[in-house]
């Protein structure tokens, strides 16, 4: 048990690492950085820069060192907790993210809930009622629900609110809330506009799920320990609920951080459909600008939360079967395999990044 | 119905819906069972013998249907007799009589317990469904079953989750969660068929040794004669959904009328009589598909011994042979079914 969870919790760690460097790469691949799109804009206000200017604006931000140098300055600030400074908004990148954040983790979290709140009664109930009228309909609603892209449907919903409420479904709190404290209120107001996102952001996922559920169900509702437990004089309910649906629970339990991928990435572009004043649109917003701290902040933040997903998917995984959690041992020694492999490379990695900077 | 009936079943027909169609998978089976006695059902795969004892304890799959006859039991529990047949396969009236008059073990070990609950939990589930007692008795009464079922360390064994366990030892951990109620009838559907052979035998004497201490009656459905010979008092041979031929085990092994009994029984291999007998004899063809189900008699199609004019055209009725033999076949009944 412990050496699963130690297991998890390492590959964890070693997963942020790897993502740092990918997404380090990526902010970096696209032609141009911020010295340049910022000279681009002046241009366009009719202020012409210097050769000198521009070169000094690039020592100073520090854009003149090697790509290397760079990262590992960058990698090792955020170990102690500086996530950087963003140029665009001239302030550090923990302040713009820090207002916007908390929303961004609530639209994802409600948006689970949604999810798998209603996902999985529905997908027992079609699995129970296979081809009933109720089964076929959310199949239906389901398909639907599957092929609609996001943006899509948010200006469907923004349109419908239009026409028939005359009010916009933008946006997350009503204007007199807009930027008042947090208050009872104003929370209120919050949950009032957040269900337009959740269900733009959820009903793919839901749709999906009602079929894995349903499918996995139908899987274990004919295998003989059902029969086996029924013949022993269970009812009908308390056999359905103990046995098949604790049994086809655990692959839908272990999609939850699979799922968060999913709104995380869907949520940028909604976010900026029905402008959200959540990360989504700043998201979008520094990479167009190459405002790097605060994309790379960002990226790791979003890849952080998928990551802190899959775990909690694993770590119920390990609770809920005896079967993967039996096989403990094993993954314990893995982890020290990788502990002992690792560790030395680490501990040099960490010296460096401190020692670059 | 008689006292010592244990149960009766009567006329009974069974049917799959299949696109629209009803096919009849079991016709006309009529049996009965005495208390403490052990029957085998006989047949190659698909010949309803399954399906037939499922239907005691209303487990069909949902395409399959009673579509008529009876199955009466003399409940020593309820202290009266019920019919079966009748009962709603959802309701609280047959769950009584699940687990608890009558319980049922599987082919496949393997699968027969959920795996995500220990073997404990499974077990004491029953009790506690049937009899009303506490949790810690319920686990006495496991922990006594698992030991009498002769498996090593029960006290252990019952926090222990079935992947843990062998196929020989689930199977008897099986044994122990049906017998934990004290049946008065036991549905063993092929339960060494997936055991090897030094397992099976252990499982047999093991099921003999509790048969005779709980006094429960068997239906044992196996296509192994050996496993016949070895247990049963009773046996019953069906073919395509009909009982062909019935009666008691030690006569019908040593005498068996119909075409399709003699043929399966020359078709068993035996070790030690290897010189000078023949090849093994396979019964020619193959089971007929549901759909092609012959008019008369269902073996008509790989039969050797076929009456012209009458096998193909009238299903034979059984008829008794001595008192405890009954065959249905027009070799041994000139007159009934004559083509007119």
């Amino acid at each position: 048990m412990l050496g699963i969870i130690s297991n998890r919790l390492l590959s964890a760690c070693l997963m942020m690492l790897a993502i740092s460097v990918v997404a380090f790469i990526l902010i970096q691949l696209p032609p141009g950085d911020f010295v340049d799109s910022y000279v681009n804009h002046k241009q366009q206000g009719g202020v012409t820069m210097t050769q000198d200017e521009v070169a000094q604006m690039r020592s100073v931000l520090g854009l003149d060192r090697p790509m290397y140098v760079q990262y590992f300055d960058w990698v090792g600030r955020i170990v102690r907790g500086d996530l950087g400074f963003s140029w665009e908004y001239h302030r550090p990148v923990s302040e713009v993210i820090g207002e916007r954040l908390p929303l961004t983790m609530m639209l994802a979290f409600t948006t689970l809930v949604f999810t798998y709140v209603l996902a999985i009664p529905i997908g027992i109930y079609s699995a129970v009622r296979q081809y009933s009228l109720a089964d076929n309909t959310f199949t239906v609603i389901g398909y639907i629900g599957l092929a609609t892209p996001n943006f899509m449907f948010a200006l469907v919903l923004l349109y419908l609110a239009h026409v028939f409420f005359g009010t916009s479904a933008g946006g997350l709190f009503s204007p007199e809330f807009q930027d008042a404290a947090w208050s009872w209120p104003r929370f209120v107001n919050l949950l009032a506009h957040l269900w337009v996102p959740v269900l733009v952001l959820g009903t793919a996922g839901t749709a999906f799920q009602i079929r894995t559920m349903r499918a996995m169900l139908l899987d274990e509702l004919n295998k003989l320990y059902v029969t086996a437990a029924r013949a022993s004089g269970l009812s009908e309910i308390r056999l359905l609920l103990k046995y098949p649906v604790r049994v086809a629970i655990n692959p839908i339990i272990s999609t939850i951080g699979w799922e968060l991928t999913n709104i995380i990435s869907g949520a940028p572009i909604v976010g900026i459909v029905l402008s959200l004043p959540d990360t989504g649109p700043l998201f979008v917003d520094s990479l167009l600008n190459s405002d790097l701290y605060l994309a790379g902040a960002l990226i790791l933040i979003y890849c952080g939360l998928v990551i802190i997903g899959t775990l909690i998917s694993d770590l119920l995984l390990v609770a809920l079967d005896p079967r993967i959690r039996m096989g403990g041992k094993s993954s314990w020694c893995f982890t020290r395999h990788i502990i002992l492999k690792y560790t030395p490379q680490f501990l040099v990695f960490c010296y460096r990044s401190s020692g670059l900077r | 119905m008689n006292q010592d009936i244990l149960l009766e079943i009567k006329n009974l027909y069974i049917c799959v819906e299949l696109d629209g169609d009803s096919l009849p998978i079991v016709e006309d089976v009529s049996l009965s069972l005495r208390t403490g006695e052990i029957l085998a059902l006989v047949g190659e795969s698909g010949c309803g013998k399954s399906v037939t004892a499922q239907s005691v304890m209303q487990l069909l799959p949902k395409q399959l249907k009673i579509e008529s006859g009876e199955i009466k039991m003399n409940s020593h529990k309820q202290g009266k007799i019920i019919d079966i047949a009748n009962m709603n396969p959802r309701g609280s009236e047959i769950r009584k009589i699940r687990g608890n008059e009558i319980a049922m073990i599987f082919q496949e070990p393997m699968n027969s317990f959920s795996p995500l609950h220990t073997i404990g939990n499974q077990l004491m589930e029953v009790i506690r469904i049937h009899r009303k007692t506490s949790k810690s008795e319920a686990k006495e009464i496991a922990v006594e079953m698992l030991d009498k079922v002769g498996i090593p360390g029960a006290a252990r064994v019952i926090d222990q989750y079935p992947h843990e366990l062998s196929g020989g030892m689930r199977q008897r951990a099986m044994i122990a969660k049906a017998l934990s109620c004290n049946p008065t009838l036991l549905i063993a559907d092929e339960p060494t068929t997936a055991l090897d052979v030094t397992i099976q035998a252990q499982v047999l004497t093991l099921m003999q040794g509790l048969q005779s201490e709980f006094g429960m009656a068997i239906i044992f459905i196996t296509h192994d004669l050996g496993v016949v010979a070895q247990v049963a008092d009773q046996v019953a041979i069906m073919y395509l959904g009909n009982i062909i031929e019935q009666g008691s085990a030690r006569e019908i092994l040593k005498d068996p009328k119909h075409p399709y009994t003699v043929n399966l029984i020359e078709a068993v291999p035996r070790l030690g009589r290897l010189e000078g007998r023949k090849a093994l004899i396979p019964i020619q063809g193959s089971v007929p598909s549901l759909y092609d189900r012959p008019v008369g008699c269902p073996f008509v199609t790989r039969c050797t011994r076929v009456i012209n004019n009458r096998c193909e055209e009238t299903m034979p009725r059984l008829i008794s042979m001595s008192t405890d033999h009954q065959v249905a076949c027009f070799l041994y009944n000139p007159s009934e079914g004559e083509s007119s």
